[in-house]
């Protein structure tokens, strides 16, 4: 009874030390220089298509779906422009490029450590000599801070192109006049508040994963249970932290 | 061709971050590519004005607001402006918060100064405009308005005192004008009553002359309404008459200018002297004849050819 209580403080017991001892080996991040590129480029450029596609698609509902609301003469069309261009810079260019990845970088990053652990790879490295998590985990998670604002970007520009598109194409408002309202209420605070939520999802994705990955156990089924818990947990983490960021920053 | 690793991470970081300042700069409607300088400004109520509202100058837009924070000594809202470069905003202009909230059209009006005024360097403060609304005017004025007040309630004092003064004196003219119109109303009230039956056999007398117009005006009613009748038709006839004279006079008139101009048998006789000549001549040589018949008429007798016949 007692250990099940204690378990989640356990757990993050451990996910602290892990990310201490990933980040107390940054100085030797120059040996890992090529691993951190090789998990750059998986991380963040393999990843563009899935969230160009996903930002598109959330862009163009998401106008359809404001005009459809706001169908009413009492309300200029600009307001649409207004609604849709902050929320996606505010929230969802950060959001759905986050779930897009907990499913697709945490998971491959919890399988790969996992595997890695239950075929005793990473005690091979340990024996051998070198530093495991300075080698696996902290490339991982560096690639994931410092990709995860392109995506962020990519998110952004692709869902507000889509918006402004498929509003003039579908009949809904011309550009000038979502261009009108987006500018009308831009505020600096809006991308800045996305760039941070970018990084801090960035970090809990591949900590996350790599966390999971890197303490599986039991075989092919602990595989599994990581990969699963490791995309999960991300989910979750990722709409507390947007939460708390919101708290903070508004 | 293999690109490396870092080529791919190192391009997408750049156009990211390239994308990143154009979107931001392109959403805060400033130019791509131009710079900006700051302009600060000052005024005394935000009314919802953020970070990243337009500024514009004559209705058009020339930057956006940077920053917007309260000035807790002075308790005034302290704007940083960015204006695009190549916008010279003279000096002695005034900015001003412009829009409602409620809508989201919060933006800074620049009101310019006179154009031949030099340019405002960059970090140089706005001013509000002078004039504040009716309410803030009305503010600025209420102690002018109530010492105004004041001076008037004074003097309305002093004058009723001086008011009252006269008419506690009984040498006052006031007093005096008073008892004036006292006694003439005393005056008249005896007038009157010295004078009640004069006045009633008077509007008595009125009041029988009065009837006896209706009395006559009843009995000859048709009488008055046959001579009334024939009244008309005098005036009728009259009113024709003037007409055939105008008629008439217009006719003279008409000939009369013939006459002037010589038109006609009549106007010839007036106007030629010719005829008058002749006629004198022929007179003058009828007289020559008679004299020449009186000396000898013989002559003029013996060449008739009817004495001749006998």
């Amino acid at each position: 009874m007692l250990d099940t209580l204690l378990s989640p403080f356990r757990a993050l017991g451990r996910y602290a030390t892990l990310m201490g001892r990933a980040f107390a080996s940054i100085d030797k991040v120059g040996t890992y220089w090529n691993n951190l590129f090789i998990q750059m480029v998986r991380v963040g450029i393999d990843s563009i298509p899935i969230v160009a596609l996903a930002a598109a698609f959330t862009g163009a509902v998401f106008t359809v779906q404001t005009a459809y609301q706001l169908e009413t003469p009492f309300i200029p069309k600009t307001i649409i422009g207004s609604i849709v261009a902050p929320s996606i810079m505010l929230e969802l260019g950060a959001v759905i490029a986050g779930f897009i990845l907990a499913g697709r970088v945490g998971a491959r990053i919890a399988a790969e450590l996992g595997t890695m652990r239950v075929s005793e790879q990473i005690d091979a490295l340990e024996v051998m000599g070198l530093n495991s998590v300075g080698f696996l985990v902290l490339p991982r998670v560096l690639a994931g801070v410092l990709m995860f604002p392109v995506l962020y970007v990519v998110s952004c520009v692709v869902g507000i192109g889509t918006g402004i598109g498929v509003g003039h194409f579908g009949g809904f408002l011309s550009a000038s006049e979502f261009l009108e309202g987006a500018r009308q209420f831009f505020k600096l605070l809006d991308p800045t508040i996305g760039l941070i939520k970018s990084f801090a999802f960035g970090f809990i994705i591949t900590s996350v994963a790599c966390y999971k990955g890197y303490y599986t156990g039991g075989g092919a089924v602990g595989v599994g249970d990581s990969t699963t818990q490791a995309a999960v947990l991300s989910c979750v983490f990722i709409l507390v932290a947007d939460l708390l960021i919101a708290l903070l920053l508004l | 061709m293999e690109y490396s690793n870092e080529i791919k991470v190192g391009i997408a970081i750049v156009i990211a971050v390239v994308a990143a300042v154009f979107g931001v700069r392109f959403l805060q409607d400033l130019p791509l590519f131009g710079d900006t300088y700051a302009v600060r400004a000052e005024f005394e109520e935000a009314s919802g004005l953020t970070a990243g509202n337009p500024v514009r100058m004559k209705g058009v837009n020339v930057g956006s607001v940077g920053s917007i924070r309260l000035d807790q000594e002075t308790q005034t809202v302290r704007a940083r402006l960015r204006i695009e470069e190549g916008i010279s905003i003279p000096e002695g202009s005034h900015a001003k918060v412009a829009g409602f909230s409620g809508i989201g059209g919060v933006r800074i009006s620049i009101l310019p100064g006179p154009r031949e005024n030099p340019p405002l360097p960059p970090d140089a403060t706005l001013s509000a405009p002078p004039e504040g609304s009716v309410f803030d005017r009305l503010t600025d004025q209420a102690p002018e308005l109530a010492n105004k007040a004041d001076s008037v309630l004074t003097s309305t004092n002093a004058t009723m005192a001086a008011l009252s003064e006269q008419l506690q004196n009984p040498e006052s003219d006031l007093r005096q004008a008073l008892a004036s119109a006292n006694n003439i109303a005393g005056d008249l009230e005896s007038v009157t009553e010295a004078e009640k039956e004069t006045l009633r056999a008077l509007l008595q007398n009125l009041r029988s002359v009065s009837g006896d117009l209706d009395t006559f005006m009843g009995e000859n009613g048709d009488s008055l309404d046959v001579a009334v009748r024939r009244l008309n038709q005098s005036l009728d006839r009259l009113n024709r008459g003037l007409a055939s004279f105008e008629e008439t006079s217009a006719t003279l008139d008409t000939v009369a200018t013939k006459l002037n101009e010589g038109d006609g048998t009549a106007g010839r006789l007036l106007n030629d002297p010719t005829l008058y000549l002749r006629l004198d001549s022929a007179a003058a040589r009828t007289n020559t004849l008679l004299k020449d018949f009186q000396r000898d008429p013989g002559h003029y007798l013996n060449d008739m050819t009817l004495v001749k016949v006998f």
